[in-house]
Order: C-alpha cells, then structure tokens, then sequence
C-alpha cells in the first residue's frame, strides 16, 4: 500500500533454515507470504514501502554453502549469496567483464551486502509500479508508463508493460553462457541463465521464473581460453545509478576471425536482451571498424521507441560500438 | 483488443493509494493532457492491505559494537540502524534515506562499509560493527583530518562519509585520490563537500600528503561535534539516557494520495487495535482551522494552508496525524485510518489555469498574491521602468524566447524532524530549524500562543537550503502538528519525515517558464526588456509569491535597462508547493535571462562577454524600484569576477559554435549576475562574564554554511583576541541573540555586522568600566549611523520602512538586563541592510556533447565570486563548491518529474532524482574576488547563494557554443539534450 509517511517494514518474523530443504519447504508452506532475503537490498526496500507485507522472510544467509566461488576445471562456480564485491575481486582476471558489471552495481555499501543472486532475480524498478498506481505489473489493466515518463523503459521486447530489466550483472552472465542452479521441492536442477527471466508476454507480474518455493543457488560460467567479455553501462550518475542501456559482449577470437560471439543489452528490454542481429554481422567475420559499425546498426533494428526514449537507441549503437572496438584492440 | 481499445483504457490511472474510500467523481488531468479517469485500487489483491494481526517477533541477541557486547532484544523486522539509534543510543549514526540511497548511515561490519538501514539487525549479529562513536585509532585520525581539511559543512553526512573512508583504509592503506573518490561514492554530500571529504580521507593514506596546504583557521567551530557523532541534531533528541526529553511518542502523518481532493471523514476506529496508538489529530483540531478555510474558499485571505487541510490541494498534503508509542505503531495506525475523499479534477498545469482563470485549487482565482488568491489577470507583482514602447522602437533587433526551469528538491541530507515538548502552558520545540527566531513568532502565531511561550532549539541542522527556514505562515508546519499532538496525549511527540516527504511533501524550488523579449542597438546597447515569468506554486502559495518577485529582480538587476517591464504570476497548480530554495528565485532567472542574453548578444554578433561587460551595472548606479529604496549600488567587483574567470576558463579562445565540428563537441559558455546580500535587521551581543570569560551567543543558524566560525573570526578581530578565548554558541531562542532569519545570504554580512558592533561596543563598555563607570541602564544597540541604518522593506506590511529605529529586538534586550544584573559586562550591536551590498559573480563552463546521443559531460566549471572579503577562506571556498556541485545538478540531471495524469511525483528516490555523486563532478574552480563594501564586517558581503547560479546558465551557452542548438529548459538529461538535437536535425 502506498503511502509516503511509511519507510519502516510491518513486522515479520525471520526464519532462519540451516538446510535449503528447509528454505524450500518454508517456501511451500508460506508461499506468497514469505519472502526469501539475501542481501536485502532490494528486498528490504520493497518491505520499507509496505508494498508487500509477508509474515515470514526467509534468511539465505543461514544456510551454510551458498556463498563461496570456485574455480573447477573449465567453470567458475559462484554461490548465489556472494556479494557483489566478492564477484568484482575473485573474477578481475577471468572475467574481467563480469567483475567490470559487479563494480559498477550501485555503490560500494550495496555491492558489500548485495548479492550477485538477489541481483539477477531484483525486481522491476519501473516507477509507477513502485509507486501508487495499480499498472499491470501490479495486477492491474493499464500501463502508466507507456502513456507518462518513460525515458527509461523499454525500447525492446515490451508488450503491454515497457519495464526494463534493471540487473547490471544479467547480460554479462548470459553472453558469458552461464548456467545456474536451482533447487525446489522436486530437488536440484541446472538451466541455461537466459531460462531465469520472462517477458510481460509470459508473465507480466514478475521478472523471473522461480517459485516461491525455488531458491537460485549457485551460477556457473564455462571459461573459454580464447574468450574476451567486457561490460559497458551507461548511466546519468557514475554511481547509485541503474543503467539507462549497458552492453555485455564476449567472443573468441580465432586467427582475426570473431566467433561463439554474443551481444547482450541491459536497461533496454524486460529481461536481458540478447541482439542476435547485431551478432550476425560479426560473427564469423573480422572485427574491424566497417563489420563494427554493421553491428552497432543491426542492435538498434526492430526496437519500438516510446515518446521520450528515442535516445536509448543512439546510446545502444555507441555501446555496442565501443565494446566491440575495445574488445578488438 | 484494438488499438484503440488500449488507448481508452490507457487514459486511466488506478491507484493503490492508502485505504482510503473514493467518493464522487473522480476526473483529473485537465488541459492539453484530456480527461483521465482516476480511480481507487486501494481495495485490490495483488498487494497486502494492513489487516489481520499486528505483532513483532523479538529476538535476544548480542551485538558487538566497538568492541563492546550489548545484550538487547531487537524486533526480528528492524534494521541495524534502529536498533544502534533507538535502541543503544548510539545516535552519531544517522538516519536519512533510510533506504539505501545515500550513505549516511554508513557503518563497518567486519569491517567493510555497509549501509546500516538496509541491513537487518539480526544479521549483524556474530559481526563486528563498528560506529562514528568507535574509538579505534585510525577513526579518531581521520575524524582529526576530517576537521583539519574543513570534511563538515553541515556536518549530518560526515559519520557516514567518515567510516566509508576508513573501511576503504582498513583495505587499501595506501589509497589513492581517485581510490578515495570511488569509496565515497555511496555517501551523498548534499552539501557538495566533496572535494574537502575526499582529501580528508586522501590525508589519512600511506603515502598521502601530510596535511593540506592549510589555510589558516580552516577548522570550523564545530569540527569536534561534527567529526565525532556527537553532533545533536533534532533526529537525535530523545534517544539517549542523557537527554532532556523522555517518554516521546512517535507521529506519522496522513497525507492525500490525490492531487485534489475534499476530505470528508476520518476514521480511526481499527487503528485503535494497534497496541500503542495514542490518539489523532485532523485538520478539524487546527487553531483557525474555519476561519481560514472558509475564508479560502471564499475570498482572498493571508493564509491559504494550515498544516493540516480538510481540501488536499497537491498529492502529499497533510490531512491528520496519528501518534503511538513506537515508529511501527504509528505507521500500522497510519495505515489504518480511513480517510474518505471527494476527488477532483487536478489542475496540475500553470498557464491552463491562468487562461481559464481556475479557481478550484483557491476559490479566490489561480494567482497566489501576497494577500492570497487572486484572478488571473492580476499578476502576483510588476516592475516597471520607462517606457517600454520607446525602448523597442529605439532597437535595432528584438529577440524573444522562452526558458523553463523544473522542479528541484532540496533533500538536505538531514529530513526534517521536530520533537514538541509542553511543560505546563510552555512549549519547546527541536527542530531541523535554520531560523530560530523566526520559527518562534510564525509557530507561536500558528498555535495562538504568545512568543514568549515558544522555545525553538536547533544546534545543528543537517543542511537547510531555505527548506527549513519557517519564516512564513504558509509553509508546511509540520511542527505545529507535532505539538497539537503532544498536547493531546500528554507527550512529548516526535515528527520526523521520510525521504518522500522530504521530497515532495515539503516545500520545493519552483519550477518557472520565463518569456523574454529583449531589444538591442546594433553596437549592443540594451534598450527594453519584456518578461513575463509563470511560476507553478503548487497547492499553496508558500514563499510562491515573493519568489516571483525577486526573480524579477534577477531578471532586472544585472544589467542597465532603461525600459522594462516584469510580470510575474504565481500560479496555483495541483502539484508539490514551491518555496524558499538557496537563491530564492534567482537560479531560474539568472538561467532564463543569461541564456536569453546570449542570444541577445548573437544577434548582433557580438562576443558574449563583451556584451556583458558593455551592459552591467557599475559602482555607484542607482536602484530604485518598488522594493528597493532609491540607494547607490556599492563597491561590486564584477569586472574582477568576469576577467579572473574568464581567464580560467580560456575565454580568449571562445569561437562560435560555426568552427565546430565532429562527433564529440567542446564549447565553452557564461553566466553573469548579481544577488543582494541580505534582508532586514540584525541585533548583536557580546558580554563578558565576571571572571572575564567572553560569550558570543550567535543569532544565525547552524545549517551547514558555517556562518557560526566566520562570526566568531569577525567578533575575535574586533576584539584583538584569539576564536579559541570565545565561548560561541548558537541555535536556542532562549539564549541566542536575535536575528531576522538565517537565509539570503545575510549571515555573515547582515549578522555578522551587528555582532561586530556589538564588539565595538563591548570594548568601550569595558573601559568605561576600567574607569569605574556604574552598569549600563541604556540598551541603545551601537552601529555606525553612515552605513548600519539603511531603510528597508518590511516584509509584513510590503512597505518601505524610510527611518528604522535602531532597537533591540525584546528578547535580546531581555538577555541583555539579565546579564548586566548578574555583574557581566554586554555590548549590543545593530545593523539595518543596505539594499546597495550585492554580491557578484561570474561563471563558465566547458562542456563535450556527443552529438549521436546527446551525453553531456561537464568538463569544468570555474566560478568567480566577489564576497567583499574573505573572512574563512576554508568556509567561502566550501561554499562555492558546494553551491556549484548543487547547480550542476540543477543543470544536468535534478528534476522532480510530475506525471502528467495523476500530478503523482514520479520519480520519487533519490537514485531516480539523482544529486550528483563524488564521481559526476568537473573540474571545480573557486575564485573568490574581494571588493568591500564599508557596510560589512571587515567589508564582508554574503556568498551563500550565488554559486548555486554558477553552472545552469553556463552550461547552456556551453552546449549552445559545442553544438549550436539553443535548449531553453534545464536540467540537460541526455534524452532532452538528444531530443533537442534531433528536432534540430543535428544529430550524428
Ligand atoms: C539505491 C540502489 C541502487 C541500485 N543500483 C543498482 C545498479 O546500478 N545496478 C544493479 O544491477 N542493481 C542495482 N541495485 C539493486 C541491488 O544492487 C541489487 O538488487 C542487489 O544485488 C540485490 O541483491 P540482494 O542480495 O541485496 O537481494 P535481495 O534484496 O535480498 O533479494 C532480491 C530479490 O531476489 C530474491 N532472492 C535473492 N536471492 C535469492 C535466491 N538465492 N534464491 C531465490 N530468491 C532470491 C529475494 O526474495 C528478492 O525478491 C540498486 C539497489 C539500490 C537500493
Ligand atoms: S512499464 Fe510495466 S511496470 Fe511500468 S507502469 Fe507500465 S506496466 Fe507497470
Ligand atoms: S539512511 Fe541508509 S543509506 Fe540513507
Ligand atoms: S556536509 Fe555533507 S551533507 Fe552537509
């Protein structure tokens, strides 16, 4: 319920799983009146608003397990409950475009508490929906933004609601390939990342596709000898800011030749935005300035401004642009 | 479903809004935006609706706090925050946001800054936390560079900024600048401290510079307080074993979810299942509550808001208030009082309600005018000079244009909070307050009590920027309600808001459209100048009224004009009130009129500087309007201002935007103007004690500009003694001397003068002593009669006062007996404004557009400010910088985007407001010229404002001179810099 003098959550009770067997059946039994908490950041701001009021939030952090990032064999395992600054620090090498998305999450405090999990399944930050008005996204039969302030929505991809996936660390964990692992009452189970996040089409009311009784635990990303990636986020502040657009690129170069390349736009459409026409012009090709420039235009084909957002495909064909260049340096 | 299907449905807004019934019709959005249906979704699934069981869950923990076990039973739902202010008394961690979006909260866990209000408390348990209040040794270092290196302006940031500082130190001793400046981007400085924050912490590093190139004195009065967390500021009050204040109950204020709306019942029957409700108030409890609305609704009246109003008139306007023994309570009671509207058409548009001479907001008209309401043809005020007609026959071009300025929030990064306090019929209110004084008369007033029963104290107020300067009786009043409430329940009552209302609830800038038409003489001589200025007031007239006029004054008041003619109308809209804002008018104006000057000067192809030079004011001319007695414009350095800053920018090198080229454009661009420093009347005391202890009781407030430290150099020269021989305290009406009111730039100058008198006068009062002279029985204040006794106009008559009386103001004078009863020795000071002390300025930008997506990035800003004199170089430099970095958000990114549809602010955080960060700053380049003005101490004038007006004005002209298209409406987003680019067909 929307009301401004509310900053405060209504009392919940925290529990606190020693198993994730028992998360998920905590998850079961409460359903929609529970919340699972990692780092909060978002969750705790949502509670604040009294948007929802469960009684229950279920703590992650008191299951022992989900924190740590491995490296095994060709993979790096990340546990859903590492905080962002873990990612940035443990992956420079590897992944230096995955640790350049963590680093540029908000702030130095939310990337100290906020997880890498609880940023990819964050909810929409369109702000009609966290404000008063009853939109689709929040069950109702109109889209504010679509007729409002939309500067900041969707330019891709939108179908009734024009929300933007806001994860910074989303379309570097797709173009990387990544995998991730999740556990309901039916036991473990491991899916392509692209497979975590719907469309307005499939389900206008959230941003992914776990349950309630679903916990994500743990991400998984092949690393490639021959792979580059890097991560460009655009944003009117350099801090504290969710991206206005950002693009996630990785490819192999084999002998001048661009392959296994893949381009993913933030910020831009409800769920991570992968441009298989900008990947066309480049994959199987050289990277040089003409292909480049080919593949900047291709980003911004089929996409649907809204009236005030034009600019966002200026901004996408700069950022494929300049992450193409710079991987090709 | 067909388009068009979709596109009847999409003109319709639900909202979930509070749990209030919805009666009669419900349309809104008139004008240009069509009928927009409105309706309640309060009742909807989908998202909870206070109900059922209200109970916390406690836990016993152990929280380890600066090394020390605390055993404390904390509610599983509240965060580290609560329970170190609330529960442990641990108040030098503040609370702001209190949602992640700004860092002043920020503790170590384990050693790493986190923010505390998004962290659970039972998740800091195990952990290792530590506050503002540790005494680790290298937080007591960097609490020490944080003082030496100026880290505080109003200091409510610096906790914060301070533990971010050394957990980035605890990881990386030998940090970096740019390490630093990366670590202190999830802590916000309103305030625009940021360059002295940074090389505070820069300081402390292994291999950083010992110490700055130290200005003498850099250190503020306060540094201590501030540095160390001991700081009480009024969100503080009530939670420590040692204060004052005990057994206060919490408010929370009902407010309308609706642009426009009649308030019919209030229920508060199922708020009374919540444990610890303990009572209500409406706007139906409101001293003058009939008279006022009554007479609002019929004919012009002097107020036209209560703090509580039975017609909500912006959403965000306050209707009741509920107190209970805890925050959860009274939220859970807030949620649950049921408040039955009658919504109307919103009328969120200024220049439809001027040409349809609305009267819905205000029966008496759409015009907010100092009496209040009135028709839309008589505009709030009018300056006229010459003949207007003449003066654009005399031209050889005339060029118009118009410029539209948005909304901008203050969000000082302390909200407001008061505790209201009776003992008997005695009323004491702590108070996020910069004018104490004023606070006393307008609260007393409000509540029909009379001034001597007002206590008002404020030691230190977490930035203010005219936001909490209660020196009307249109403003909000939030106070008021907490002391309606205390007196209710018997109890001390605590009101304190959150970030939304701090955003919009409160007061704001005023978004202004200026139209402009200027004509010019081929050789570049101003002949006349047309400006009518609209300005959305929201709801209520507040300080709408005399911001329009004195933006008329920024207007006018820079250049020679011989013909003109300002009209300027406050206009009554459905959308957040605008008030007092650091510069109070002037940033928009000087906006629209540099931006409009620049043209002027294009059109006859003449270089912007020159044109301005050959235009302004001199030393000497008159001013003479209908506010401003006929006076002679004192000694201004406005030559200095343009040369030194022109030099640091380059000027020289300035080429038309006709020699650019290229994707990435560079462009250079200026603004040049004035701002009188100061208003009305100042007394000034100083005494000494029997055993020769000198007290200063400083009248100003203590808001963050530091006024206090520059007083206290003024008194201490005077007198030939050193600041650290002062006992200077401040922020209490029972003990300060009185001042007007702490805001247009007045301290130092208008305050800081009587004071110095008062120095004066002590020093012969403790000869005459030496020379056996009995105790003074004449409490005639000194001042010097060629400078210190000026007319002036006052503001409650709106007359010109020719020959004011040099008298202390009675509470002043009361102090001043009982001094001298008890053996001390006083000197009493005055001092009248003179309208002739301006303070000049000049800046210049330079900026890269990139011409494919309209990204704007300052790459400079170098400012030029004449002050008179520099009394606290550390303190003036701080406040050009800060002033700037407030501007440049103005400029660039600050707008609170009002939806067309519902008048619902929209972006109502701070990350979608966006004040600028440690990492969006230019270069920052403060020149402070000195031309004194005999009037001043030391030949001070005032600085507070100006530099807000650096960067607007001269971005603009930056991005014209890199890209040739004139954008006339700030702040310069990339999607308006893009779309003004597009609609030009220059896009790359
Ligand atoms: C002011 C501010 C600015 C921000 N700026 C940015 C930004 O620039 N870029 C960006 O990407 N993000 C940004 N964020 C979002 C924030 O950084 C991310 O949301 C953060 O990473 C979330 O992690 P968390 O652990 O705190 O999530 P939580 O708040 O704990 O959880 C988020 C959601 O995911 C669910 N969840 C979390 N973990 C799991 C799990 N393992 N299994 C199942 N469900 C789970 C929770 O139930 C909740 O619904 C910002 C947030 C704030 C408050
Ligand atoms: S864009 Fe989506 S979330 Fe935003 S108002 Fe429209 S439907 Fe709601
Ligand atoms: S109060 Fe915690 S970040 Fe603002
Ligand atoms: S000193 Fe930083 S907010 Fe005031």
């Amino acid at each position: 319920m929307w009301n401004i003098s509310i900053d405060e959550p209504r009392p919940f009770e925290l529990l606190a799983p020693r198993t994730l067997e028992e998360a998920v059946e905590l998850g079961s039994r409460h359903g929609k009146d529970a919340a699972f908490l990692a780092g909060g950041c978002d969750l705790l701001d949502q509670l604040k608003h009294q948007w929802t009021a469960p009684h229950y939030v279920i703590n992650l952090k008191s299951i022992p397990g989900l924190k740590g990032i491995r490296s095994e064999g060709n993979a790096i395992t990340i546990g859903a409950l590492a905080t962002l600054t873990e990612v940035e620090r443990s992956t420079r090498n590897a992944l230096p475009g995955l640790a350049r998305a963590a680093s540029r999450v908000a702030t130095p405090q939310i990337r100290n508490t906020g997880t890498i999990g609880g940023n990819l399944l964050q909810d929409s930050r369109c702000p009609y929906y966290r404000g008063p008005w009853y939109c689709y996204r929040a069950g109702g039969i109109v889209c504010d933004a679509h007729h409002g302030i939309n500067q900041e929505h969707a330019i891709f991809g939108g179908n009734r609601c024009y929300t933007v996936s806001p994860s910074d660390t989303a379309p570097i964990l797709v173009a990387l390939g990544s995998e991730v692992t999740v556990v309901s009452p039916a036991g473990k189970r491991q899916i392509p990342i692209d497979g975590l996040f719907t469309t307005p089409e499939e389900n206008i009311t959230t941003m992914h596709r776990l349950g309630p009784n679903e916990v994500l635990t743990s991400i998984t990303i092949p690393l490639r000898s021959q792979q580059r990636s890097t991560f460009i986020k655009y944003a009117m502040r350099n801090s504290w800011d969710f991206a206005l657009a950002s693009a996630a690129v990785a490819l192999e170069m084999d002998g001048g030749i661009c392959r296994e390349c893949r381009i993913v736009l933030g910020g831009v459409a409800p769920a991570p935005w992968r441009s298989r026409l900008a990947e066309q012009e480049i994959e199987g090709k050289a990277l040089n300035a003409g292909n480049i420039e080919s593949a900047a235009r291709a980003a911004i084909a089929g996409a649907k401004p809204l009236q005030y957002n034009e600019y966002k495909l200026a901004l996408v064909k700069k950022l494929v642009r300049n992450a193409l260049l710079e991987l090709s340096a | 479903m067909t388009d068009d299907q979709h596109d009847e449905l999409t003109r319709r807004s639900f909202l979930r809004a509070g749990s209030g019934v919805v009666a009669g019709a419900a349309a809104l959005g008139a004008g240009r935006y069509g009928l927009v249906q409105i309706e309640n979704a309060g009742r909807q699934p989908g998202r909870a609706a206070p109900a059922g069981e209200y109970a916390a869950h406690f836990a016993d923990l152990s929280l380890r706090v600066n090394g020390s076990a605390h055993a404390v039973r904390v509610p599983h739902h509240h965060s580290l925050l609560r329970v170190l202010r609330e529960g442990l008394g641990l108040t030098g961690t503040k609370k702001s946001c209190n949602l992640g979006q700004c860092g002043a909260c920020t503790v170590l866990l384990d050693g790493s800054a986190v923010y505390s209000c998004m962290l659970l408390a039972l998740d800091a348990a195990g952990h290792n936390i530590e506050t503002i209040e540790s005494r680790a040794l290298d937080v007591l270092r960097m609490q020490d560079s944080f003082g030496e290196h100026f880290g505080s302006q109003c200091g409510h940031c610096t906790p914060g900024m301070i533990m971010a500082g050394v957990g980035l130190l605890r990881e990386n001793a030998g940090a970096t600048p740019e390490d630093v400046r990366a670590a202190l981007s999830g802590n916000l400085c309103r305030c625009g401290n940021y360059e002295n924050e940074i090389a505070a912490v820069a300081a402390c590093a292994s291999g950083g510079p010992a110490s700055l190139p130290a200005p003498a004195m850099a250190r503020s009065l306060d540094w201590e307080a501030k540095t160390s967390g001991s700081a009480v500021y009024a969100g503080d009050v009530g939670f420590r074993t040692i204060d004052e204040v005990r057994g206060m109950l919490f408010a929370k204020v009902i407010r309308s979810p609706y642009a426009l709306a009649y308030v019919g019942e209030i229920d508060d029957t199922q708020a009374r299942n919540v444990p610890g409700y303990r009572g209500l108030v409406s706007f139906r409890d409101v001293p003058g509550y009939d008279e006022v609305t009554k007479a609002s609704e019929r004919s012009p009246e002097k107020t036209d808001r209560l703090c509580m109003n039975g017609k909500a008139r912006y959403v965000g306007d306050a209707i009741a208030a509920v107190a209970a023994d805890d925050p959860d309570a009274a939220m859970e009671a807030a949620q649950r009082v049921h408040v039955e509207y009658r919504v109307q058409q919103a009328f969120p548009d200024a220049e439809h309600n001027l040409e349809h001479n609305v009267g819905a907001i205000h029966a008496g008209g759409p015009v907010a005018g100092f009496a209040g309401p009135q028709p839309a043809d008589k505009p709030t005020i009018e300056y006229r000079r010459g003949d207007l007609a003449s003066g654009f026959r005399q031209a050889d071009l005339v060029v118009e244009g118009r410029y539209v300025a948005p909304i901008q929030c203050h969000v000082p990064i302390e909200p407001h909070c008061v505790v209201a306090s009776w003992h008997g019929d005695q009323l004491t209110f702590y108070d996020s307050q910069q004018s104490v004084f004023a606070a006393q008369d307008i609260l007393a007033t409000a509540l029909g009590l009379p001034r001597e029963k007002v206590r008002v104290i404020a030691h230190y107020v977490g930035g203010g920027f005219g936001g909490k300067c209660t020196d009307t009786l249109g403003k909000s009043l939030y106070q008021v309600i907490a002391a309606l409430l205390a007196k209710k329940t018997g109890r001390p009552v605590r009101l304190e808001y959150t970030l939304k209302e701090l955003m919009f609830a409160e007061d704001t800038r005023n978004p202004m459209t200026f139209y402009l038409r200027t004509g010019v003489t081929r050789n570049g001589a101003i002949t006349a100048l047309e400006c009518k200025a609209v300005q959305r007031t929201g709801g209520y007239g507040s300080s709408g009224p005399a911001v329009v006029s004195v933006a008329g004054e920024g207007i006018l008041d820079t250049y020679r004009i011989p013909n003109y003619w300002y009209h300027g109308y406050s206009v009554y809209t459905s959308s957040p009130v605008g008030g007092e804002m650091r510069g109070f008018g002037h940033p928009q104006a000087v906006f629209a009129r540099e931006l409009h000057m620049d043209e002027v000067a294009e059109s006859i192809g003449m270089n912007p500087m020159e044109f301005r030079r050959r235009n302004s004011l001199h030393t000497g001319d008159r001013i003479d309007t209908d506010v401003i007695p006929n006076v002679a414009l004192m000694n201004i350095g406005a030559e200095e201002c343009l040369s030194k800053g022109g030099d640091a920018i380059n000027w020289s090198a300035w080429q038309p935007p006709s020699q650019k080229s290229g994707r990435i454009r560079r462009g250079i661009g200026m603004r040049f103007s004035q701002e009188h420093t100061g208003r009305n009347a100042s007394n000034g005391l100083v005494w000494v004690d029997r055993a020769g202890k000198i007290h200063v009781p400083i009248g100003s407030g203590n808001l963050g500009t530091n006024s206090h430290t520059g007083i206290a150099a003024i008194v201490a020269q005077a007198l030939g003694v050193k600041v650290s021989e002062l006992d200077c305290t401040w922020g209490d009406t029972d003990s300060a001397t009185w001042d007007f009111v702490s805001d247009a730039s007045r301290a130092i100058h208008c305050h800081g003068k009587a004071m110095y008198n008062a120095a004066l006068d002590l020093k012969r009062q403790v000869e005459a002593h030496r020379g056996g002279a009995p105790p003074r029985t004449d409490f005639t204040p000194f001042f010097d009669p060629k400078t210190d006794l000026n007319p002036y106009l006052d503001e409650t008559t709106g007359t010109i006062v020719m020959h004011p009386e040099p008298k202390l103001s009675p509470p002043t004078e009361a102090i001043a007996r009982r001094i001298v009863a008890q053996g001390g020795l006083v000197g009493l000071g005055f001092y009248v404004w003179n309208p002739g002390v301006e303070s000049w300025g000049a800046s210049f930008a330079e900026v890269e557009v990139d011409m494919e997506t309209g990204q704007v990035r300052v790459l400079k800003l170098a400012a030029a400010h004449d002050c008179g004199r520099v009394i606290h170089r550390a303190g003036a430099e701080a406040q050009v910088q800060g002033g700037g970095i407030m501007g440049l958000g103005y400029a660039t990114t600050e707008e609170l985007a009002i939806d067309p549809h519902t008048g619902i602010p929209v972006n109502q955080s701070l990350y979608e407001y966006r004040p600028l960060s440690t990492l969006d700053l230019p270069e920052l380049a403060p020149i402070l010229v000195e031309a004194p003005v005999d009037a001043g101490p030391f030949g001070a004038k005032g600085l507070g404002e100006n530099p807000v007006f650096d960067a607007a004005a001269a971005v603009g002209n930056a991005i014209y001179n890199a890209t040739g298209v004139r954008m006339r409406e700030i702040p310069y987003t990339w999607p308006r810099v893009f779309a003004e680019l597009k609609k030009a067909g220059k896009l790359a």
